[in-house]
C-alpha cells in the first residue's frame, strides 16, 4: 500500500514544529529541510518543555502495588468500589479497602423479601469470606411481592409460609449459612395493596426462626409515624374477606426466644405495629428466659403510646428483666408504673431520656408515684441515685419549671 | 564531573547531568541519608531509574517546596484523607499521565514524600465520581474479568453502593 504524501502548509508546520521537543526537532530535522530551517531559528532551551499525550497510558495498570494501595487509601468508599470492578489487578490491589468497606456494610443485609432481593442475598450467602460478616438481618417494605402466584393462592400458602419458594429459599439461607446473623429488624408499616401485609410477615418470619432453628438474641420492632404515610392503602375485596389479625403462632415459637436478650420496640404508633404488638408482645415477653433488656423508642409529639402500654400491660416477662431504657415518650398515665411493679423485681436500670408527663402531672409526683408503690426493690442497681439525678438533669434541660427538688432516702 | 561547594550533580538515566542545590536534593529522603553516609559527595550522583525530563520535574518540585517543614507521621495520615492540593502542586501535575506516572516511580524511588502523596492524590482525583468503564477508558485498562466473576462482583458491591 502507497502512502501518497501530504503537504502542510507553512503557518501549521511551523506550529508543530515549534512544539516538538529537542530530541524530536533533532528527528525531524534530519528528514524535512523545512523543519531543518525552523529549527535552526528555534533557540535552543535548557529545559526541555515536557510532551503532552492526551491519549491514556497504562500506567496506573502499571504502579506497584504499594503504589496502587497509596493511590487507594486517597479515594472515597465508593470510588474504591468502583475501581474494585475495573480489572482483576485492580480487585487485588483494592481487596483490602473494599474488604472494609463490604465488612461495614454487610453488617446489616436488608431485605424486602422480594425474588430479587433474596437472590442479591445470595452472593453473601454463597460467598464462605462474606457470608460470616452480617450480625443483622434487616426486613423491610414493601414486603414481596414474592412471585407471580395468585393472591387468593398465596393467602393459603402463608398458613405455612415456608412453603412459597422464596421464603423456602431464606429459609435455607437462614438454617444454614449467615452464622453470625443473631440480630433481626423488622419494620411493620403501611404496605401496598398489592403485596404483603404486615401481619403476614410477622406470621411468616415466626415460622422462619422455628424452621430455620434460628434464634435472635435480638429483635427489633419499628415503625414510622403516621405523618410519613398520610395516605392509607386501598384495601382490596380479596384482603377483606381475611380475618384482620392472620398472625399465628408456630407451635413451637416459644424456642425461637431461647437465646433473646434485647427487645427493642420504636415507634409503635402506627395502627400495623400497635395491633399487632397485642400479639407480639406477650409471646416474645413471654417465652424469652434470657431477656434482659427492654428499650422502647416513642415519638413523643404522638399521644398514641397509651395503647403501647395497653399491648405492654397483657405481657407479662417470665424472666427477669434487668434494664429498661425509654426514650422520647409520653407518658399518659401511671399505667407503666403498675406494670412496672409487677414486673421489674430484677430491675439493675431504669433510663429515661427525653421524655414527658401530662401537664398537670410532674416528674416529681411519676417518680413519687414509684417510691410510694414500695419500688425499694425495683431499684435495686447500685447506682439508681445515681441514675436518678442523671434523670433529673436531663428533665431539668427540658422543662426546668415542672421540677421540684427530689428527695432520695 | 563532580559538583563543587553547595551544587550537586545527577546523572540521570539517560546520561544527562544535572546540576542541583544540595538543600533541594536534600528533599529526597534517599538523598539526604546518602549524602549523610558519605559526609561530602565528590563524585556525580547516578540516579539509574529516572530519565531526564523527569528528573528535572522532580528537582522543580523539591525547589519548590525546599523550605516546606518536614511532615510528620500524624500530618501523614490526616493528608491522606483529603485529596486537596494546593494550586501550585495542581499546576505542576497538569502533565500527561504517562510523565505523572514516572514522578510518583520516581518520588517513591528517591523517597519523597511530598511528591508521592501530591501524585497519588492526583491520580486519586482522576479516578474520583467515575464509573468502573470510565476509569478503563480513562486509564486504558482492559477488563478481564470472566462475566461471573464480574456479576459476582457487581453484586457484592450492591451492598456497599446501596448504603
Amino acid at each position: 500500500m502507497s502512502c501518497r504524501p501530504h503537504r502542510l502548509l507553512p503557518e501549521p508546520f511551523y506550529r508543530i514544529v515549534d512544539d516538538l521537543d529537542e530530541i524530536d526537532l533533532r528527528s525531524l530535522r534530519l528528514i524535512s529541510r523545512e523543519a531543518n530551517q525552523r529549527g535552526r531559528r528555534r533557540p535552543l532551551k535548557r529545559h526541555l518543555r515536557l510532551r503532552v499525550r492526551y491519549g491514556p497510558s497504562k500506567g496506573l495498570d502499571t504502579l506497584p502495588f504499594e503504589l496502587l494501595g497509596m493511590v487507594v487509601d486517597c479515594l472515597e468508599d465508593r470510588d474504591v468500589i468502583s475501581l474494585r470492578r475495573v480489572s482483576r489487578r485492580m480487585a487485588s490491589a483494592t481487596f483490602k479497602s473494599s474488604w472494609l468497606i463490604l465488612a461495614r456494610c454487610l453488617r446489616t443485609l436488608r431485605t424486602d423479601l422480594s425474588s430479587s432481593s433474596i437472590a442479591n442475598l445470595h452472593a453473601i450467602v454463597s460467598t464462605p469470606d462474606l457470608n460470616c460478616i452480617p450480625q443483622t438481618l434487616q426486613i423491610v417494605p414493601p414486603f414481596g411481592p414474592l412471585s407471580h402466584i395468585d393472591r387468593s393462592v398465596l393467602f393459603d400458602m402463608i398458613e405455612s409460609p415456608t412453603s412459597i419458594p422464596t421464603i423456602n429459599i431464606l429459609k435455607q439461607y437462614l438454617k444454614h449459612s449467615l452464622p453470625n446473623c443473631k440480630s433481626f429488624e423488622i419494620c411493620l408499616n403501611r404496605n401496598n395493596n398489592d403485596h404483603l401485609s404486615t401481619d403476614d410477615i410477622v406470621h411468616i418470619l415466626f415460622h422462619l426462626f422455628v424452621e430455620a432453628d434460628r434464634r435472635p438474641e435480638q429483635l427489633t420492632l419499628y415503625s414510622q409515624s403516621p405523618h410519613r404515610h398520610p395516605h392509607p392503602p386501598e384495601t382490596s375485596p380479596q384482603d377483606l374477606l381475611r380475618p384482620h389479625h392472620r398472625i399465628a403462632a408456630h407451635p413451637d415459637l416459644s424456642r425461637a426466644w431461647t437465646n433473646l436478650h434485647t427487645l427493642t420496640i420504636s415507634e409503635p404508633y402506627f395502627e400495623y405495629l400497635r395491633s399487632s404488638l397485642d400479639f407480639i408482645l406477650p409471646r416474645v415477653l413471654e417465652h424469652a428466659p434470657r431477656l434482659e433488656r427492654l428499650i422502647i423508642i416513642g415519638n413523643s409529639q404522638s399521644g398514641d403510646s397509651v395503647n403501647f402500654f395497653e399491648a405492654m400491660n397483657k405481657a407479662m416477662p417470665v424472666c427477669g428483666l434487668k434494664h429498661i431504657e425509654i426514650r422520647n415518650f409520653h407518658f399518659p398515665n401511671t399505667d407503666f408504673h403498675d406494670w412496672l411493679k409487677e414486673n421489674g423485681h430484677s430491675l439493675m436500670s431504669l433510663t429515661f431520656s427525653e421524655c414527658s408527663t401530662e401537664p398537670n402531672q410532674s416528674w416529681d409526683d411519676m417518680m413519687e408515684i414509684c417510691l410510694a408503690r414500695d419500688f425499694d426493690y425495683v431499684y435495686a442497681g447500685p447506682d439508681i441515685r445515681g441514675e436518678l439525678e442523671w434523670l433529673k438533669m436531663r428533665l431539668r434541660e427540658w422543662d426546668p419549671a415542672s421540677l421540684a427538688p427530689l428527695e432520695l432516702d | 564531573m563532580a559538583a563543587a561547594g553547595n551544587l550537586l550533580t545527577f546523572v540521570s538515566a539517560d546520561n544527562v547531568h544535572i546540576e542541583v542545590e544540595r538543600d533541594v536534593a536534600e528533599r529526597s529522603l534517599l538523598i539526604k541519608n546518602m549524602l549523610e553516609d558519605l559526609g561530602e559527595a565528590t563524585e556525580d550522583i547516578p540516579i539509574p531509574n529516572v530519565n531526564e525530563p523527569v528528573l528535572r520535574k522532580v528537582i522543580e518540585w523539591c525547589r519548590h517546596h525546599k523550605n516546606d517543614p518536614p511532615a510528620s507521621t500524624e500530618d501523614e495520615d490526616s493528608r491522606r484523607k483529603t485529596t486537596d492540593i494546593d494550586e501550585w502542586d495542581q499546576k505542576f501535575t497538569q502533565v500527561d499521565q504517562e510523565m505523572l506516572f514516572e514522578i510518583i516511580l520516581a518520588a517513591n524511588y528517591l523517597d519523597i514524600k511530598g511528591l508521592l502523596d501530591v501524585g497519588c492524590k492526583t491520580v486519586a482525583n482522576m479516578i474520583k465520581g467515575k464509573s468502573p468503564e470510565e476509569i478503563r477508558k480513562t486509564f486504558n485498562i482492559q477488563n478481564d474479568f470472566t462475566p461471573e466473576e464480574e456479576d459476582q462482583i457487581r453484586r457484592e458491591n450492591e451492598w456497599a453502593e446501596d448504603r
